[in-house]
């Protein structure tokens, strides 16, 4: 345990040094993506923290459980995440139910200190689709396999522009009510993560994502490297068969004080990784903004908002542009 | 906090190089060019911090914006959260609700939030309690009925129950009650012989 | 299998049975129905059983490469996530409530003329639950996680509902199968013996429960009947509207139809009524059971059929025009109509629904013949209708326009056809130990209530029980259906063909 926080703290310490000697931030992101790789492994072997997580985690679960719309059963399905990825918040409680961000609170001593967000501003984005091609690189995804795509949509004047869409980490998601088995959970920091070790490839989730942001692994064909830590919801590498997979919203990245890797990929700066709780957002050109201002200011919308699916992605729309349209999301 | 004192040195080296130049600008008072931002909190029974930066007589009337210094997402940069107008004194105020505890650095700086992105003075400061929760959105998200839930859950179980003890039911008391029923049966006709 | 002799002093019920039951044509009863199980089978019916299981192991082969190479060898891809293996859920467990519906239906409003058909549907319905369920397997993309469904509930999902409603359904249909057995197994112990079948005797004893037919046991039987008759109805209707909800509980245009319940309901009536026709059909003729299923029980089928196929048309009329007047969400219903999948949608309208009624309106082709095409026309287009309400939502775009496709493979094709194939593999072997006609029910209706032709029968049965089983030759009188009566080989031969 204490081995365990000392290196962590060790590690931010190197990334904050770094950083400053560095002076730059794209040559600070690289230094301290290895500080990161470095402090995964400790947090893999340590089953003590493992279990008393878990069972902190039922605590509170079992506090939030009743407010949850058609509980049932579903503290059984609770299983912790980031099992062998580095967690640089001390609290972990009260992951993998579905429920509020209201029972969190009311169930926990220490709330989340982040809530994961991500803004895209449609009038920076060219469509250069850098942030599929980052993503996949990181991940080890097939072509097909896109955490996140761009689509091409229509804005009013008739002209196309592009629309990339990550998991938008709803805050109400539709695929985690109707899995059987809770392989789709959501951890307390809002994102949504799939088990693949649990998942039982019934694709259920898919019909029910509003967003086609879920793909499946189809095909046995798929070469995957091997990494130092076992796969997990937070990395699923390698993928498993017969399962379903999507964004991950670099959760482990955002953990360490990185940006994910579609946002630090995106040339324009397009991509916004933001907290709703300490409401910070930051791109990959270095800007860094208040996110509730920010959203405010910029008009930002969700995502078919008609969905009740409350997402952690927004968008910043051009001029014309117009997400929500539904000749461009629909045609015949 | 060594790292943090090098940044905050930097920091101040950068802001005095500034605060000369805008004194060249207004030749004005050259004595005053000890810029300060200060924290405390609002009040006793208020987490909410109030930040105040004097710039001297120079900056009166004129915006001034507020920053702090994110922790999150690599760049470490600096977030304006923030502006107000400069007092007469050329010392502005600014309250702001922390949404992160630990020691943070606040800045200040002359101008509109479009017009500046970093601050000219800093100061650090240990924030204790973050008064936010966490946002509206993330605590509400309603769908019909969905009060429901439970209930509902628990009385199609209850349905699905009473089935299977009918069902079930039914198939036992054939099999205890046939078998009997022959018996009997075969009793009445030795009687009858 | 070892040959078989009847035990001839078993052809005539004990007692209990209704008045009919103890002239000659109760003999014929249990002749006809035991004989499948006895002696020699034909030819033709080992060469059937041989290319069934040929089908069926080559699904399952098929199946096992699946596993290894993944869903995607079956055209199955992120635009397709749902094809060719949930309509084959669908349709098969929709045809099974046809038969149990049907069977629960005519035995609670005391038609008796159903007697006949009764172990028919009721197996007809057992085999294709039993099939629609296993194909859940293929479904899925993890099938040895399956027992997860039952440790990790997720009550708010709607596949945990359908795993408790089929589960459900398949106890009834096993209970509804097994209850109308009771007399039957004690029948066919005391028809064939102990001698060449010691096991399935003990089986059949033990299973019989010592039924005697007395009047306190079948009071208790008929009881037990009509309770599990009465569930099974609201239950099929439920179980089939919790499947459509696997569908409907999503957002997808062209899923999340208030219709899709009843849609998904009468579906399955419409094409099980049709699966009942084609059986029946099928089982008259290849076991000999003229004699006890005639035109008017086609007919009359075939009436429940036509009507069930105008509600199934006017709720397709109603899914599609809603949505397609207002066009917010059309998409899908121009693809289905005039689009990509316009082929199999209107291939459904003339082979499901204009042919088939058209089939039953018409009085010349209201026959047996007739009948049986127009199920069949309507089993296999139900079929095709259900790829036509899955793969246009599935496949249309949620953001952009980019449609999906879905390409049948040769594994798809494989398993699917394997299904196909156990229907009549899992009947044949079914009805190779069970009889296929409901003897003592059809001995309790009487030859009345059971038959059309009674004159006819009556008179044909009488002169049979009077020339003698053992005479096989001499008369060909009174059969409407053109089917000698003199063709019955005794049967102490008794071939199924």
């Amino acid at each position: 345990m204490r081995k365990v926080s000392q290196k962590k703290s060790s590690s931010d310490e190197l990334s904050v040094i770094s950083e400053e000697s560095c002076g730059c931030s794209v040559d600070g992101q690289s230094c301290t993506i290895t500080s990161m790789v470095e402090a995964g492994e400790p947090a893999a072997s340590d089953d003590k923290e493992f279990s008393r997580r878990r069972f902190l985690s039922l605590l509170g679960a079992a506090a939030g459980a009743a407010a949850v719309i058609g509980s049932g059963i579903e503290l059984l399905s609770y299983r912790a995440y980031a099992q062998g990825l580095p967690q640089t918040n001390g609290w972990t409680g009260n992951s993998g139910v579905t429920g509020s961000g209201a029972a969190t609170m009311a169930s926990s001593e220490a709330p989340p200190t982040h809530q994961w967000a991500m803004v895209i501003d449609l009038s920076m984005c060219n469509g250069c689709k850098s942030c599929t091609a980052a993503c996949q690189k990181a991940h080890y995804l097939t072509p097909d396999q896109t955490w996140i795509d761009v689509f091409t949509l229509t804005d009013a004047e008739g002209k196309t522009y592009p629309m990339p869409r990550p998991c938008m980490q709803c805050e109400n998601p539709p695929c985690l009510h109707v899995c059987p088995v809770h392989a789709t959970f959501r951890q307390d920091q809002g994102v949504v993560l799939v088990d693949q070790e649990r998942c039982i490839g019934c694709r259920m989730c898919m019909a029910a994502c509003p967003y086609q942001a879920r793909y499946f692994n189809w095909n046995s064909n798929v070469q995957y490297p091997k990494l130092s830590v076992p796969p997990s919801p937070e990395m699923p590498v390698p993928q498993r068969l017969g399962t379903v997979g999507k964004c991950t919203f670099c959760v482990g990245n955002l953990n360490n004080g990185l940006l994910s890797e579609c946002a630090a990929g995106c040339p324009m700066g397009a991509i916004y990784n933001g907290d709703l709780k300490t409401d910070v957002a930051v791109n990959s050109l270095g800007s860094t903004v208040k996110l509730s201002s920010f959203l405010y200011d910029n008009n930002a919308v969700t995502f078919k908002p008609e969905q009740n699916t409350h997402p952690r992605v927004w968008y910043i729309q051009g001029d014309g542009q117009d997400l929500n349209d539904n000749k461009a999301s629909q045609s015949s | 906090m060594k790292s943090l004192l090098k940044v905050l040195v930097a920091a101040t080296a950068s802001a005095a190089s500034v605060l000369v130049i805008s004194a060249v600008a207004f030749a004005a008072t050259p004595a005053q060019n000890a810029a300060t931002i200060s924290v405390s909190q609002v009040s006793q029974s208020s987490d909410n911090l109030t930040l105040s930066a004097r710039f001297g007589a120079s900056a009166a009337g004129s915006k001034v914006t507020f920053f702090v210094q994110t922790q999150e997402f690599a760049g470490h940069g600096w977030m304006a959260v923030g502006s107000a107008s400069a007092s007469s004194s050329g010392e502005a105020t600014y309250t702001y609700t922390p949404t992160w505890t630990g020691s943070t650095v606040f800045g200040a700086a002359v101008g509109s939030e479009t017009s500046v992105t970093s601050p000219s003075v800093t100061g650090s400061f240990n924030v204790l309690k973050d008064p936010t929760g966490l946002p509206q959105s993330v605590i509400e998200y309603a769908r019909p009925l969905g009060g429901a839930g439970g209930v509902l859950v628990k009385s199609l179980l209850a349905t699905v129950a009473i089935i299977w003890v009918l069902l079930l039911g039914a198939l036992l008391l054939v099999i205890v009650r046939m078998p009997r029923l022959a018996g009997e049966a075969v009793i009445d006709e030795s009687r009858r012989d | 299998m070892k040959e078989m002799e009847i035990n001839e002093k078993a052809l005539l019920a004990e007692d209990g049975g209704g008045k009919a039951a103890q002239t000659g044509w109760s003999a014929e009863v249990r002749r006809a129905a035991v004989a499948p199980m006895t002696g020699k089978t034909s030819t033709t019916w080992k060469l059937i059983v041989a290319v069934c299981s040929l089908f069926v192991l080559a699904g399952i082969g098929t199946w096992l490469y699946q596993l290894k190479h993944g869903l995607g060898a079956a055209g199955y891809n992120d635009q397709a996530f749902w094809a060719v293996y949930i309509v084959d859920v669908i349709a098969f467990i929709g045809v099974s409530y046809g038969g149990a519906v049907i069977s629960a239906i005519l035995r609670l409003t005391g038609q008796s003329w159903r007697a006949p058909l009764t172990r028919l549907a009721e197996g007809t319905a057992l085999v294709t639950v039993a099939i629609g369920a296993l194909y859940i397997f293929p479904h899925l993309g993890r099938p040895e996680r399956f027992w997860e469904i039952v440790v990790f509930v997720n009550t708010s999902s709607p596949l945990f509902w359908d795993f408790i409603a089929i589960g459900t359904y398949v106890l009834a249909t096993v209970i509804f199968f097994y209850l109308p057995l009771v007399p039957d197994m004690a029948i066919v112990n005391r028809m064939l013996g102990k001698k060449n079948r010691p096991i399935q005797y003990k089986v059949y004893n033990l299973l019989s429960l010592k039924w005697l037919g007395t009047e306190k046991q079948r009071r208790l039987l008929h009881g037990a009947m009509s309770l599990v008759a009465l569930i099974i109805v609201p239950l099929a209707v439920s179980v089939h509207s919790v499947l459509s909800w696997a569908f409907a509980t999503t957002s997808r245009p062209g899923w999340m139809e208030t219709v899709f319940p009843p849609y998904f309901v009468v579906a399955a009536l419409y094409s099980g009524t049709a699966l009942v026709i084609v059986v029946a059909s099928a089982f008259r003729k290849g076991y000999h059971l003229e004699k006890y299923i005639h035109t008017r029980h086609f007919v009359r089928l075939g009436y429940v059929m036509a009507a069930m196929g105008l509600v199934y048309a006017y709720l397709t009329l109603a899914d599609l025009l809603s949505e397609g007047y207002t066009g917010i969400t059309s998409g899908w219903i121009y693809q289905t109509v005039l689009g990509r999948w316009a082929i199999p949608f209107w291939f459904y309208v003339v082979v499901g629904e204009v042919m088939p009624i058209a089939l039953v309106a018409v009085k010349r082709t209201r026959n047996i013949k007739g009948m049986t095409i127009a199920s069949l026309g309507v089993v296999i287009s139900l079929w095709i209708k259900r790829i036509v309400i899955v793969l246009p939502p599935v496949t249309q775009p949620l953001i952009g326009n980019q449609w999906g496709t879905y390409h049948f493979t040769w594994v798809s094709v494989t398993i699917t056809l394997a299904g196909v194939a156990a229907i009549p593999l899992g009947l044949m072997l079914l009805f190779r130990v069970l009889p296929v006609l409901s003897i003592d029910e059809m001995e309790e209706m009487g030859e009345i209530g059971s038959t059309e032709q009674i004159s006819e029968f009556t008179a044909a049965a009488e002169k049979r029980l009077a020339v003698g089983a053992t005479n096989g030759n001499g008369h060909a009188n009174g059969n409407v259906n053109g089917h000698s009566n003199g063709d019955a080989v005794p049967v102490t031969q008794g071939e199924v063909q």
